[in-house]
């Protein structure tokens, strides 16, 4: 053995003292025959062992040190015409074995998703395997198990990593490792989406440019389409086509797409070229991206019957909301009333109607009617229908107010309006009342009340609220409706709310809401709760998914198994003002059971960052909780794993990852066709591999002492035989 | 004119006196005109207590505004006062609002309340002038009466006007100050308020100068423009409506 031995006797020599002096004094003290000792001395002896020691040795200075020779087996080694870059290893080793067996102590290792010991005879005779390549873990792996001072790890592999590694990764090893490159891009013909540029976020409504990095390599003079498509759940639609030109045999372009996006939400995209004859692979094709779309404004269309209090109170507030656009309209006069002046001295214009009804009313996101007499400015029932049709296809949102020209009493009983509306219309039954109007919330926690950080502080809020001046009564709430306020004096309908196909709908049979502003300002609130209830309104109506209190935003909902997901939680200002006090948790679900709680940090005031890896394919659910020690709040999405074969995805040598890994180790990289055995014997000549330190072996497992124990117990089996006395 | 004096003034505490003795309801979302009374001399703060009638039936018979027709008086102590977004004052002399007043004035306007005042003695730094400046600095520090450009909604709520009416003319504008984004305040010192006041049969008491009718004509329109402002706020200066107005006010 090329290693000098120092045995250590502070474990050893203390058991046996110990075995001596315990087996004197009982057999002094029991009279027993001296072989009897043995026996214990046989158990004692096992017990010793089963704390497995171990001895400390200074390994010698050797003129062959060890080198491990590490050969990736993986599936992007098969890659190549004729000669693949695993045969290129293969006859590396065969032509430079004995010089290697010269300088070195060899180990051979193969990896591929794992390292495994082997030897020469099975990596000559081993077949690129495997969909996925973990070569840092597998560099690592080697180092933990050979824990020899001095040694080093020759790595032959194409670098092509499959684990997603990130900049951060730590590339420090306990030993220098001299790694190989194999492989080159020019034996590929094969096209890549590398990247996708652009904001991951846009406004609806808004154009947006989305920039794709596209290699190809080996294809020569070729036309290949890109296409950007919207996946739709399994399926996708086409957004845009785009043509892309090969002019040299390699290289890398960009092609840009510009689209509006239309509806609001997350959305996944996905920019893709089809598989070109010759590829080796189309796994590296495409890439996703999730987008999310807001909205820059919420389009808000107001058309009231008459200036009021109440108007200009909601004008104001819609006004001063930097979310939303407004366009109103409100009618200063009727045909009835008699102006003095010729029209050139007053401001009136003519009521748009064809505009508003037919060429914009789809641009909006919400539309307000509040006393609004639609048969008096020249507006047909078809106008009507495309109300229903912006409410139920496009998802609108449509808002009903109280008042002499509203509901059944304006005469929309029969129209497009009537089937949109939650509640019954009946002009008989209804009227505008001109008494006390208390307004009993039935459900404080339904979106447009809960203003409060606790149910209680909004129960209170609502309960303290001062009656107003009159309502509009209405008759009945529709089926599938949600009755969500009423009027405390007489059990009328005050709130009622319901989604209608694609868009919300709300009745409001109050007439002066305006009130609640003036109350709070007077008892030194300002007007916050009027003002959040109105702004929650219209955001309720406006979208299921804009407002949220809590609210995940993905780097990518559709990953590949392993690939890491950037996860951030964001919280609504307006409902959280500080991030102390909140308890912020991430769960990952899969069939329903929680399968990881990834770690959440706080990157800004309101903001959360974590990420995670799928270890597998499958749906997975991600859910933010947000716990304020009064009520929890939460947001999930959906997350779709994909599983791909990672090394055809990425086929490339990655000669980055290779320098970075012999730089940060201590060794050096060298492509395989300039790589010298000499070099590395110089390198081991020079010291560089050996460190002068104090090494463990265990002891336990070695074959003397088993011996010595089968021993032991046989002399005190022969004497006992022999003299019987046991 | 101590005639006509003593006679708006009887008239007026019949009709003050005569009133229901509240609005209570019948409101619904209807505009209300309210009046802010002060202490003292009831003079001093309702010297044309017919005028609010004449001015509300002229609203109803020329727009679309339904109002409760029948005015509303109020002081800063009373309750209602946060029950009535639009509130006039029309006063001389000095103002001399205590702190609590002023508290409630500055909630008022804060919460969406208007407020419009009126200088009847028309006297630029007068002491009415001079002292509801000092109140509007005590109210609100930061900011000060400001003059409000022709291109202001007041001037577009309803009539185009080219110019200010009003028993006198002081000033051939209108100040204000804004309040979370809104002008809350409209101050004038051309009297509006007085080019309506009429007596007993229908006579207007005062003549306007130097402009006549013609600017008693301005000053009703003016009234009602203030009014409009009040329940439409900003409306008229949205883009939509912008180039109808400038195309109208370069005829």
């Amino acid at each position: 053995m090329n290693e000098l031995f120092e045995i250590r006797w502070d474990t050893f020599a203390f058991s046996l003292i110990l075995i001596g002096v315990l087996g004197a004094w009982l057999s002094v003290r029991a009279k027993r025959q001296w072989f009897y000792w043995l026996r214990v001395l046989a158990y004692l002896f096992l017990i010793w062992m089963a704390l497995e020691p171990s001895i400390a040795y200074v390994p010698k200075k050797s003129e062959r040190p060890s080198l491990t020779v590490l050969v990736d087996v993986s599936g992007s080694m098969g890659i190549g015409e004729g000669v693949t870059r695993l045969d290129k290893v293969k006859q590396f080793l065969k032509e430079n074995r004995q010089e290697l067996e010269k300088y070195f102590d060899l180990t051979y290792f193969q990896f591929a998703q794992a390292s495994a010991q082997s030897d020469l005879e099975s990596l000559l005779k081993a077949r690129p395997y495997g969909t996925c390549t973990r070569l840092i873990e597998s560099v690592r792996q080697v180092c933990h198990e050979k824990k020899i001072p001095g040694h080093a790890i020759l790595l032959l592999t194409d670098g092509a990593d499959t684990s997603f590694i990130d900049e951060q990764e730590d590339l420090s090893f306990s030993a220098p490792v001299y790694t190989v490159g194999v492989g080159d891009d020019k034996e590929l013909s094969d096209i890549v989406v590398n990247s996708v540029r652009g904001a991951d976020f846009a406004f609806k409504g808004r154009p947006i440019e989305i920039t794709a990095s596209i290699s190809h390599h080996g294809l020569g003079r070729a036309v290949a389409p890109v296409i950007l498509k919207e996946i739709k759940g399994k399926g996708s639609q086409t957004v845009e086509t785009k043509t892309l030109t090969f002019s040299e045999l390699s290289g890398e372009n960009d092609v840009s797409f510009r689209f509006v996006p239309q509806t609001p939400g997350h959305w996944n995209y996905q920019i893709s070229v089809p598989a070109q004859k010759g590829e080796v692979t189309s796994a590296n094709n495409s890439v996703n991206f999730t987008l999310e779309v807001g909205r820059e404004k919420i389009r808000v269309l107001y058309l009231c019957g008459q200036p009021s209090p109440e108007y200009a109170f909601l004008r104001h507030i819609l006004k001063s909301d930097p979310t939303v656009e407004l366009v109103s309209f409100v009618i200063l006069r009727n045909p009835e009333d008699v102006v003095p002046v010729p029209e050139e001295q007053l401001s009136l214009i003519q009521f748009p109607t064809h505009e508003i009804f037919v060429t914009t009313l789809f641009d909006f996101d919400l539309l307000i009617f509040e006393n609004f007499s639609y048969a008096r400015f020249g507006i047909q029932r078809s106008h009507l229908d495309n109300i229903q049709r912006f409410v139920d296809k496009q998802g609108g949102g449509f808002l009903m107010i109280g008042g002499e020209n509203s509901f059944g009493k304006g005469g929309y009983i029969g129209t497009g309006i009537e089937s949109i509306l939650p509640v019954q219309m009946d002009a008989a039954k209804e009227s505008v009342e001109n008494s006390n109007a208390s307004i009993k919330v039935l459900e404080p926690q339904h979106p447009l009340f809960d203003i409060g950080r606790s149910l209680k502080e909004t129960e209170d809020f609502w309960g303290t609220l001062p009656p107003l001046n009159g309502y509009h009564r209405l008759p009945e709430v529709k089926a599938g409706a949600s009755l969500l306020a009423v009027v405390k004096e007489s059990g009328s309908p005050a709130i009622v709310g319901w989604q209608k196909g694609r868009g919300r709908v709300v009745a409001l049979s109050c007439l002066s809401s305006w009130q609640w502003a003036l109350y709070l300002s007077e008892k030194g609130l300002l007007q916050s709760g009027y003002t959040r209830f109105w702004r929650q309104m219209i955001r309720w109506l406006t979208s299921t998914q804009d407002h949220k209190d809590v609210r995940i935003v993905l780097t990518n909902s559709n990953p590949v198994v392993g690939e890491k997901i950037g996860i951030r939680v964001l919280l609504d200002p307006e409902k959280f003002h500080s991030s102390s006090g909140l308890t912020v948790q991430l769960n990952i679900l899969e069939s329903g059971k929680t399968v990881g709680n990834p770690a959440l940090g706080a990157v800004q005031k309101l903001e959360y960052r974590g990420a995670w890896s799928a270890p597998s394919a499958g749906p997975f659910r991600v859910q933010a909780v947000v716990d304020d020690h009064a009520r929890k709040y939460s947001d999930e999405r959906d997350l779709e794993v994909k599983s791909i074969d990672l090394e055809l995805g990425n086929p490339y040598p990655n000669k980055k990852l290779l320098s970075m890994i012999a730089q940060s180790s201590g060794g050096k990289y060298a492509n395989l066709e300039d790589f010298s055995i000499d070099s590395l014997e110089k390198k081991a000549n020079s010291g560089s591999f050996t460190i002068q330190s104090k090494a463990q072996k265990p002891l336990w497992n070695h074959p003397a002492l088993f011996v010595l124990l089968t021993l032991i117990l046989a002399v005190e089996w022969g004497f006992g035989r022999w003299k019987g006395g046991i | 004119m101590r005639k006509i004096y003593w006679t708006t003034t009887v008239f007026g505490l019949l009709v003050v006196l005569g009133r229901p003795p509240a609005l209570c309801v019948e409101l619904g979302n209807k505009f209300v005109l309210a009046q802010l009374k002060t202490k003292g001399d009831i003079n001093a703060w309702d010297p044309y207590p017919l005028a609010a009638l004449d001015i509300l039936e002229f609203l109803s018979r020329t727009t679309s505004v339904e109002s409760v027709s029948q005015r509303r008086v109020v002081s800063l102590d009373d309750p209602l006062l946060f029950e009535t977004p639009f509130l006039i004052y029309s006063g001389w002399g000095q103002i001399a609002w205590s702190k609590k007043e002023r508290d409630i004035l500055k909630k008022y306007l804060s919460g969406g309340g208007f407020l419009f005042i009126e200088d009847r003695s028309g006297e630029k730094g007068g002491s009415f002038d001079y002292s509801l400046r000092v109140q509007i600095k005590e109210l609100f520090p930061e900011k000060t009466l400001e003059i409000l450009p022709r291109e202001h909604a007041v001037y577009r709520a309803y009539y185009l006007l080219r110019s200010v009416g009003g028993r006198k003319l002081t000033n051939n504008y209108l100040e204000g100050v804004e309040v979370g984004g809104r002008t809350a305040l409209v101050y004038s010192q051309n009297d509006i308020l007085g080019a309506w006041a009429k007596d007993l049969m229908g006579n207007y008491l005062f003549t306007c100068n130097p402009g006549g009718e013609a600017q008693r004509w301005e000053s009703e329109k003016l009234m009602l423009n203030i009014i409009l402002y009040s329940v439409t706020g900003t409306y008229k200066t949205d883009s939509i409506h912008t180039p109808f107005i400038e195309k109208k006010l370069m005829q």
